[in-house]
């Protein structure tokens, strides 16, 4: 099935992905964001926080944000 | 309260924003049209030129076709960069402008993740407030993050946001650094920077309020404008008393931070210097730093460039003295021969002889000198090495 997933970690960029039925949100975090330590992001199904448990459905909007990103001195 | 958005005041606001991403992708069109448009150009002069150079070929003029010929290879290099220009522009991602509806949901999304979502009607302003911010146990306060949303159709989105400090604890060394990466209210973002940029032209400005967040509630030491360790004054390496950025000074010798009373100049270069790194030259006395330092070819005693240019070394001002004296002792008995000469050859026109008996004295004296010149000054009083 299909999900928009929104990848702000890295460039931000959105796209659809393929997911398989059943899959969760802990899942699917570990599949996209591999070696992510899930309490180091917002992660937000439709713009709502949901449980780790929660299964994705078709055209879910996925959200992953980081809450911790390095800022650095302009050059 | 009147900067509180509500309603109709939401919907205002949703649709402000939806007119300038509608800006944003407007504006890539137009980027993508200017390139491809001077590529165009380049590529009518470029069949210009084989117009001409047909011509050229047909009726043999030679020189013509060369000069036709070095034009196209300019134009060729032009062409090269204006094609790849021209790709890049057209190649950019699409900017997908989303429905009213669509921003409006992020503006709620944003009144749920934020406690105050604010919004300055006549400033077109839309801002969040943070926590209070604590890192590494320095307190920063709770942070204003506005977006400015009549410039979000901008190019580069650097005057698109700021960042106010509304319970300021900037650094002592800094006064406009309220933040370790905010300076003069305006963030570097760093790694989020890719990110912000796509949710500001995506119209996801709950994302870019989240994304801010998360760099303000993080540190980087490695790249920030002032350093926590550093937030409430660096230390003098010196005395250690706590500076503040006026009277912080950089040893360039040994690259640690000095107050102004524990740093000083060197006299030659004008080089910033602690005073440790200073050396005081045997015989200007002047302080100066390592790199203004030499040694004296002669005793190797240390010395600043200039008393050695200008051979200033205390050894070789005691050389004339011992020469001097030497003459001095030598000159009494030449002087006592040269009267007893006089006396002897009066009336014989022997000026020569008096005038070379010293000057015989002063050449057998210089070569004393010389030799004692190759002796070290502290060794006068040993047996003469002479040869």
């Amino acid at each position: 099935m299909r999900i928009l997933f929104i990848n702000n970690d890295g460039g931000g960029y959105a796209d659809y992905v393929e997911v398989a039925p059943g899959t969760t949100v802990d899942k699917f975090f570990s599949q996209q964001i591999a070696g992510g330590k899930a309490e180091d992001y917002l992660i937000r199904v439709n713009r709502q926080p949901v449980p780790r448990d929660y299964v994705l459905q078709e055209g879910n909007r996925v959200t992953i944000t980081p809450t911790k990103i390095e800022g650095a001195v302009a050059a | 309260m009147e900067n509180e958005l509500s309603g109709r005041r939401l919907w205002q606001v949703a649709g402000a924003i939806r007119d300038q991403l509608h800006t944003i992708r407007l504006n890539r069109f137009r980027e993508a049209q200017g390139q491809v448009q001077s590529l165009s150009s380049d590529l009518a002069e470029l069949e210009s030129i084989r117009r001409k150079l047909s011509l050229c070929v047909a009726r043999g003029w030679t020189a013509a076709a060369s000069g036709l010929v070095e034009e196209a290879t300019r134009l060729f290099r032009s062409l090269n960069y204006s094609s790849q220009e021209a790709e890049k522009a057209v190649g950019k991602p699409e900017v997908t402008v989303p429905n009213v509806r669509d921003v409006l949901e992020e503006l709620l999304q944003a009144e749920e993740e934020f406690e105050k979502l604010r919004y300055y009607r006549e400033d077109q302003i839309l801002a969040i407030v943070t926590d209070a911010v604590e890192l590494e146990g320095v307190y920063l306060g709770d942070f204003e993050v506005q977006l400015h949303i009549a410039a979000l159709g901008a190019p580069g989105f650097r005057s698109t946001y700021r960042i106010l400090a509304l319970d300021p604890h900037p650094s002592v060394r800094n006064e406009a650094v309220t933040h370790p990466h905010v300076s003069e209210e305006r963030l570097c973002a760093g790694d989020a920077g890719a990110a912000i940029d796509t949710a500001l032209t995506g119209g996801r400005i709950c994302d870019f309020f989240m994304l801010v967040r998360s760099v303000l509630t993080n540190y980087n030491r490695d790249s920030a404008y002032v350093t926590l360790e550093d937030w409430d004054g660096a230390t003098c390496h010196d005395c250690g008393s706590v500076m503040g950025e006026d009277d912080t000074y950089y040893c360039t010798s040994c690259d640690y931070e000095f107050c102004g009373e524990c740093s000083s100049c060197c006299s030659r270069c004008g080089e910033t210097t602690c005073s440790g790194c200073l050396e005081q030259c045997p015989a200007c006395e002047d302080h100066v730093c390592g790199g203004c330092m030499t040694t004296c070819p002669e005793c190797g005693r240390a010395l600043c460039r200039r008393c050695r240019e200008e051979a200033r070394c205390p050894c070789l001002e005691e050389e004339p003295e011992n020469e001097e004296e030497s003459n001095d002792n030598n000159s009494g008995g030449i002087r006592s021969t040269a009267e007893g000469g006089e006396a002897d050859g009066a009336g014989s026109d022997t000026g020569l002889d008096e005038a070379a008996a010293p000057v015989g004295a002063e050449a057998s004296e210089e070569g004393a000198g010389e030799d004692r010149a190759s002796v070290h000054p502290d060794r006068l009083g040993e047996t003469a090495l002479l040869p």
